[in-house]
Order: C-alpha cells, then sequence, then structure tokens
C-alpha cells in the first residue's frame, strides 16, 4: 500500500468512529413543555432546562421543528416597568452550568404552527449545536396555570 | 364592694379595648405601609374610549362603581400576558371566597395591538383565561390616551422572522377605585396568592380612608 493510501484508510475510520464528546452529545434537557396558546394564537412560548455535563461548552445555534414556521430563542428584558423581547443569536452553556428557559425571563417562541398546539400534544424540537449535531427533544403542550 | 370592684374592672378593660382598637384603627388609616398601594393623592382617570369585543364602548363608566384591574398586552405576546392573565384568573378565583369583595371586581385586559388584535380574536383570547374578563382595545390614539393615564407606554418593535413584530409593554397590573382613582400597582413578579392578600389589603385601606 502506498503512504497515500494509509492516509485515506485512516481518514475513513477517524470518520466512521462514533462522535463522543462534541457539545451536542453532552446536552441533558428537563423539563421541557409548551404552554398551550389560546384558540386563534398563532404564536406559542417554549420552556425547558439545558444541562451541559461536558467539558466542552455547548452552543446551540438554532432549533428547527416541523410543528412551526418558525422556532426563536427569545430572552425578556425588564427595562424599568416595560418588558422587552429580544431574539438570541445563540444559547452558550458553559461546562457543568445549567440554563433554564423559563416565564419571565426566556423562551422559545414557536411561530405560525402548522396545525393548532392543544395540550396533551407532543412537539419534537430539534436542537442544532455548533457542530452541526443535533438533539431531539420532546416538548409537551400543557394548559398552564 | 365586690360589685364595685367587678365594674371598675370591666369599665378599666372596655376602656383598654378600646383604646387599643381606635389606635389600631389610626394606625391602619394613615399606613400607607402596603406594597403596591398609591396614596395619597392617587390620580383620577379622566374619560376615556375603547371598544369591547362587539364594538360597544368602554369608557369610564364601565370602571365606576367597580374595583378594575387592568392590564396592557396583546395576544401574539408568548410568555407574559399568558402568564400573566392566568395568574388574574388565580387572583379571581381566590377572591370568591372573599365576601363583599369578589363582587365588586372586574378584570380589565387592554390589548396595544388593534392592528393584530380585532373584536373577534381578542375575546376569544380574554374568553381563553375567563369569560368573565372584558376585553379591549381601540385606535393607537385612544389606547395611547388611556395607558397615559397611568404613566405606562408601549412600543412597536421589529423582530427578524414571520412573527414580524413584537410590542414592548408594561407587566404591571394597575387597580382603579370606583371612584376611578389610580390607586395600587402590582408590578412583576406576579403571584396570585400575593396579589390577592395585597388588593385585599389595599380595597380595605381605601374604603376606610374613603
Amino acid at each position: 500500500m502506498t503512504k497515500y493510501t494509509w492516509r485515506w484508510a485512516t481518514l475513513c475510520l477517524v470518520l466512521l468512529i462514533p462522535r463522543t464528546g462534541l457539545p451536542c452529545d453532552s446536552i441533558e434537557m428537563l423539563d421541557a413543555w409548551i404552554r398551550e396558546p389560546p384558540p386563534l394564537v398563532t404564536v406559542a412560548a417554549g420552556y425547558f432546562t439545558l444541562k451541559n455535563t461536558g467539558s466542552e461548552t455547548a452552543v446551540i445555534e438554532r432549533i428547527k421543528s416541523a410543528c412551526c414556521a418558525e422556532v426563536a430563542m427569545h430572552k425578556v428584558i425588564a427595562i424599568g416597568d416595560q418588558m422587552r423581547m429580544t431574539p438570541m443569536l445563540n444559547l452558550t452553556v458553559l461546562p457543568g452550568k445549567t440554563v433554564s428557559f423559563t416565564t419571565g425571563s426566556a423562551h422559545l417562541m414557536l411561530i405560525a404552527p402548522t396545525t393548532p398546539l392543544r395540550r396533551g400534544q407532543i412537539v419534537e424540537l430539534d436542537f442544532i449545536c455548533s457542530d452541526g449535531d443535533s438533539l431531539r427533544t420532546s416538548f409537551d403542550v400543557v394548559y398552564s396555570q | 364592694m365586690h360589685t364595685k370592684i367587678i365594674i371598675s374592672v370591666v369599665v378599666l378593660c372596655a376602656a383598654f379595648a378600646g383604646g387599643i382598637y381606635l389606635t389600631s384603627k389610626d394606625q391602619s388609616r394613615s399606613s400607607t405601609n402596603i406594597l403596591g398601594l398609591l396614596w395619597p393623592d392617587p390620580p383620577t382617570l379622566s374619560s376615556f374610549s375603547l371598544n369591547d369585543s362587539n364594538g360597544n364602548a368602554v369608557t369610564e363608566r364601565d370602571l365606576q362603581g367597580r374595583w378594575t384591574l387592568v392590564f396592557f398586552g396583546f395576544s401574539n405576546c408568548p410568555d407574559i400576558c399568558p402568564t400573566t392573565l392566568a395568574t388574574l384568573n388565580q387572583v379571581y378565583e381566590q377572591l370568591q371566597s372573599v365576601e363583599n369583595i369578589f363582587e365588586k371586581i372586574q378584570v380589565l385586559f387592554v390589548s396595544v395591538d388593534p392592528e393584530r388584535d380585532n373584536n373577534q380574536n381578542l375575546q376569544t383570547y380574554v374568553d381563553y383565561f375567563n369569560s368573565a374578563f372584558i376585553g379591549a382595545t381601540a385606535d393607537d390614539e385612544r389606547i395611547k390616551h388611556f395607558a397615559g393615564q397611568f404613566g405606562v407606554a408601549y412600543f412597536k418593535v421589529k423582530i427578524p422572522g414571520p412573527a414580524g413584530y413584537s410590542m414592548d409593554h408594561t407587566a404591571s397590573v394597575l387597580l382603579v377605585d370606583p371612584q376611578l382613582r389610580f390607586v395600587g400597582i402590582f408590578s412583576q413578579p406576579h403571584e396570585a396568592t400575593d396579589i390577592t392578600a395585597r388588593l385585599v389589603k389595599i380595597i380595605s385601606f381605601v374604603e376606610d380612608a374613603g
């Protein structure tokens, strides 16, 4: 075998090895739920807790789902008494840290659902990490009081 | 002799108890130490005009004689508005067991997004939380006039994506008394039991103060 053949063989082996320790693999999702929107309302908020159990910083670049036209990450900023909803470019979670999207702080904004979101449904959302890997998470649609 | 002593003790006790009662009553009158109470000299609302879901006018006359919890928001608000309206529903339910107050309470939700909140979807939205709640809106000028009386503002803010825009607005719940005075404000964070307790205290205080 030539030198180049060995190199190609090595590269192929590396690509075949299961990817472990990458940011998306080290993410643990907890308490994932969506607030059931009132009838005729075309946006809904999703909440979750994300735990980075790995040794690298986890970066969620975006979220996609067949459920809606778009899923965006929004944080809520209080400016005095005013509440402002601001899009987040990404979500960065340091190793060993936990981040929670909760009412009044941050939420996923599910825009224009393809079918009405009703309590009892389960919606699958794919969290896309910076390395292109993705993590599918089930969100329960909940009637929240 | 015994009778005189007993009468004297009773009179002294009565005087003591009366003194305590009057002192506490006086303290409650002068106390403004209730979080959220705007006292003394609360501003009085002037005339305003909004429309409910049936197109009927909602004016200052609809607030006279009732205690009104006012909340500004919009139906496409995914987080703060549904959370607050759900909390107000809990407050409403908790007040059902409070004698002489529940009958006087009403909740007015004012949409600051008349472009998307037409009458039909506004009432459907409000009914989802409590069918006794009143949903109202108006053109921008009339909403601004009404909101301005509470010193609150709202802004249309463009956001990327299909939602197009959002509305910045106050997250506070505002309290208007039966004489149209803006007497209370419940700021974030909202917790139903806390709001109910303070609301009852404020109503009691204001009714007592006159």
